[in-house]
């Protein structure tokens, strides 16, 4: 394998079974065939297919398209990525891209019924508004400084006025931000200021006489210390389905299977059943669980061709979320190379 | 608004320590060129089944394979074993390099789907 086949030879169609195995996952009646990949340089010299790694190679087959992009809810495909790369991605997002949360919580006076160890988690676990970016790692041992910690305040005091009770709730929206030393120049624009998400977060509910007095002090952190500091409420992948009938399915039997499908993927046409909408399909196997149509359905995913969904918590838009993740992924490479040429 | 004093050491539990060049993060074992296994510090699966991977894919590797002896523990081993005169040491960098131009081809192609959709609308 001195020299590079030509991307035409990649192809590597002699062996139909064997190309199947390579590029794709069944979803059989019984389970899974081939939910492993096989990521060998030589694994497929057999059909005429170099399974080495060639960035160019790559950079022709990789693709990304956005299905649909809110603030805070990301959609996208990428294919011509294999699996262990695209869940690298996945698990960076989750456990190591820092974000900002309470880490250190002074209890100065709290007569509610919460606890004051599970008043000092339930304000840890509300999303900050900050760009993380901002701030240091605050390090074991060393000081707080202004560069590594931002402190909150939480002063709810439930009273009766009149007959009416007043605060008795303490959302997340009383929390607010005591700016130290040159923290307020830090964030020029009023609405960059560190702040809960969402206003509307119930931390306790109070009644009268009833109040919390706490300082909230929040550093940065990661995801895989606390999940606190994970800015996503989930990153997860799917492979792209693709379902095949057989032509010989026509007539009453075409009907038939369009019915059996919950997710309404098939539609007919010119008599023949297509999935005219694989990415609603969830595998369910109700298509196949008959015999008959077991030999004629086959329903697979496509094993380089993952569909993510980033739903962030705020404090980075999902779109950032991932910009970031290739970018530790880069840092953590550098990290060790660094390392490997300190030792040689 | 004052800073309050830092808590005190064992009062602190946290056990992640910011990324720094500074920290030896591999450390090797081996007596040939051609094998060793890596030891890496606070690392999982996520460079481990990576780097495994890559380094699959590069034809003048026999072997590549990573572990993590225990949950608990925040070590990963590697093992490569190369053939055609390539050290270990240097599959890895090259393992690395592949990971780092695939990361950065991925942020380009990201970050140009954004504006092609852009262009659309």
């Amino acid at each position: 394998m001195s020299k590079k086949s030509s991307s035409s030879s990649k192809k590597g169609l002699s062996d139909p079974n064997l190309e199947d195995k390579r590029t794709k996952v069944t979803v059989g009646n019984a389970g899974l065939e081939n939910p492993r990949g096989t990521y060998y340089s030589g694994a497929y010299t057999s059909i005429g297919y170099d399974n080495s790694f060639n960035l160019q190679d790559f950079k022709d087959n990789f693709k990304v398209k956005i299905l649909s992009e809110k603030p805070y809810e990301l959609v996208f495909e990428m294919s011509g990525i294999d699996a262990p790369i695209a869940n690298a991605f996945r698990r960076i997002m989750i456990s190591e891209i820092p974000t900002m949360a309470i880490e250190k919580v002074y209890i100065i006076n709290n007569t509610s019924i919460l606890q004051d160890e599970v008043l000092a988690h339930r304000l840890g676990l509300i999303p900050i508004k900050v760009d993380p970016r901002k701030f240091n790692f605050k390090l074991p041992n060393k000081e707080y400084t202004a560069e590594d910690t931002l402190i909150f305040q939480l002063k709810v005091k439930c009273e009766k006025e009149d007959g009416k009770i007043i605060n008795a709730e303490a959302l997340s929206k009383h929390l607010t931000w005591m700016p130290t030393e040159d923290q307020e120049e830090m964030f020029p624009d009023v609405n960059d200021q560190p702040r809960p998400v969402e206003g509307d977060i119930p931390i306790m509910k109070l009644r009268p006489g009833q109040c919390i007095d706490v300082q909230c002090y929040c550093e940065k952190n990661i995801g895989r210390e606390h999940i606190k500091w994970s800015p996503v409420c989930t990153a997860s992948y799917r492979l792209l389905p693709v379902i095949t009938v057989d032509p010989s399915v026509t007539g009453d039997k075409a009907k038939e299977l369009v019915n059996k499908c919950p997710k309404k993927v098939f539609d007919i046409e010119d008599d023949q059943v297509v999935a005219a909408r694989p990415l609603d399909c969830t595998m369910c196997r109700e298509c196949i669980r008959e015999p008959e149509f077991e030999k004629t359905v086959k329903l697979q995913r496509v094993r380089d061709h993952f569909i993510f969904s980033i739903e962030s918590t705020g404090a980075l838009t999902s779109r950032e979320i991932f910009q970031e993740a290739l970018k530790i992924f880069i840092e953590k490479c550098n990290i060790v190379e660094e390392s490997l040429n300190k030792l040689l | 608004m004052s800073l309050a004093a830092a808590p005190n050491a064992t009062e602190s539990c946290n056990s992640f320590i910011p990324p720094s060049f500074d920290v030896n993060k591999v450390e090797i074992i081996s007596d040939r060129p051609d094998c060793a296994t890596f030891v890496f510090t606070d690392e999982d699966h996520t460079l481990g089944n990576a780097l495994h991977y890559v380094l699959m894919k590069n034809p003048k590797v026999d072997f590549s394979g990573y572990s993590l002896p225990h949950p608990s523990d925040n070590r990963m081993n590697l093992r490569i074993q190369t053939k055609s005169g390539l050290s270990a040491q240097d599959a890895l960098v090259k393992g690395l390099n592949d990971i780092k131009d695939i990361s950065r081809h991925v942020l380009d192609t990201f970050n140009q789907a954004f504006d092609d959709n852009k262009m659309q609308e």
